[in-house]
């Protein structure tokens, strides 16, 4: 096994709770630079939290999640009150949206009331109790670290020019799973790829299933923060998805 | 082949991408495919160019050995070298041994029984130490694969007791 593989199996890249770190010690412009990392990496999942459990039509999920980070995020300095030791971050993001839409949801209902309106709190309270599971959100986040992990793959056998490695991965794993299960047949394999034996065809699945593997925990590894919490996600993330399923 | 796309994956297929298991593995189907693909490989690419070099030897009884001799080419040869299909039919037993070998174990275990009976067509020569009814007991389960073709059926019902 070549040594930079190797390497590749046994080293974590920088954990996100180094940037949720650095984000919450570092200078107003550096920290504007960290957040925006973390954001991106997070907000698409809010978001749809936002949209499958607490029932927001997008436009007001939007506004919510833009409100979450321009008051709660950027101004309250929320990432710095982040303890890694205290959970996981992406829970931490979640608990605190729910706090954020619920005082924005009571502030509203105090307006209404204040104005004369009529108070509706029943309506507004089925709307948070909705997201008592945050299983749209946890859905949501596997969808996004599965597909930067098949994105990677295939962007690292194109580099190495294995198109066979990624050819083989897309025919037999990937097209397994889609909607009409029609992965190519063996025959075909070879033709396709010019195996010239059974045993190049089996070692390059083999090689195509470890190197998703490999890959896999490389993007896990990049939020958890050590090899057995990278494990604990993978069975996490598979339990959220198989109950969702 | 429709294609996959995690944005549109259900969760049960992304399931799947956690933990893939025996997701891509061959299938029943394919073991018919993967076994005269086998036959039809030369015997370098899986023993080794100084194991297949064995064939050159006199064994072939007079005959010139094929230049780049394939499983199939060696199985079914009037007088294949002993040393050879002692080495395929090594070959085949840590295929079978391997979950993840280069070979289904169906299709391992059939080209080990072919490599015994090569041996046992000409002049009773033994290469394995299965007595007879364990032999036919083995037979009877390679010559039920509906997969089998008929070049490797016709060698082991010759060697049947």
């Amino acid at each position: 096994m070549p040594a930079d593989v190797l390497q590749g199996l046994v080293r974590f890249p920088t954990t996100r709770w180094s940037l949720v770190d650095r984000a919450g010690r570092e200078g107003p412009e550096s920290q504007r630079e960290v957040l925006g990392q973390l954001l991106a990496r997070y907000l698409p999942a809010l978001r749809s939290h936002l949209i499958h459990s607490k029932r927001l039509q997008p436009a007001d999920a939007d506004d919510v999640l833009q409100d979450f980070v321009a008051g709660k995020v950027l101004e309250r300095d929320l990432i710095a009150k982040a303890d890694q030791h205290l959970g996981k971050f992406r829970t931490f993001l979640l608990t605190a949206l729910d706090r954020f839409l619920l005082n924005r949801i009571r502030s509203a209902q105090a307006q209404k009331r204040a104005v004369g309106a009529a108070a509706n709190l029943g309506d507004d309270d089925d709307l948070v109790a909705a997201g008592g599971r945050a299983d749209a959100y946890d859905v949501a986040w596997a969808r996004q670290v599965l597909d930067q992990a098949v994105g990677r793959m295939r962007t690292e056998c194109q580099a190495a020019g294995r198109e066979d490695v990624w050819g083989l991965f897309e025919c037999r794993i990937l097209a397994s799973l889609a909607p009409d299960a029609a992965p190519v047949e063996y025959g075909e394999l070879v033709r396709r790829f010019g195996f010239q034996s059974p045993s190049q065809a089996s070692n390059t699945l083999v090689t195509a299933k470890r190197m998703y593997a490999r890959i896999l925990r490389g993007v896990i590894g990049e939020y958890a923060r050590d090899a057995a919490e990278v494990e604990a996600e993978i069975d996490e993330l598979h339990r959220v998805l198989a109950r969702a399923g | 082949m429709t294609r996959f796309d995690t944005e549109t994956a259900g969760p049960r297929s992304l399931a799947g991408l956690l933990q893939l298991g025996e997701l891509g593995s061959w299938t029943a189907a394919e073991l018919g495919p993967i076994l005269e693909h086998q036959l039809d490989t030369p015997l370098d690419m899986d023993l080794g160019a100084a194991a297949a070099a064995e064939g050159t030897g006199p064994d072939w009884a007079g005959e010139p050995p094929p230049r780049r001799c394939t499983f199939r080419q060696l199985l079914l040869a009037p007088h294949p070298p002993l040393p050879l299909l002692q080495r395929v039919k090594q070959f085949a037993k840590v295929c079978r041994s391997q979950p993840d070998g280069p070979l289904p174990h169906e299709v391992a275990t059939v080209l080990y029984l072919a490599a015994i009976a090569a041996a046992r067509r000409h002049g009773d020569r033994r290469i394995s130490t299965l007595d007879d009814d364990a032999w036919r007991n083995a037979v009877d389960w390679a010559l039920a694969q509906s997969w089998l073709n008929a070049e490797l059926c016709a060698l082991l019902l010759e060697t049947r007791p």
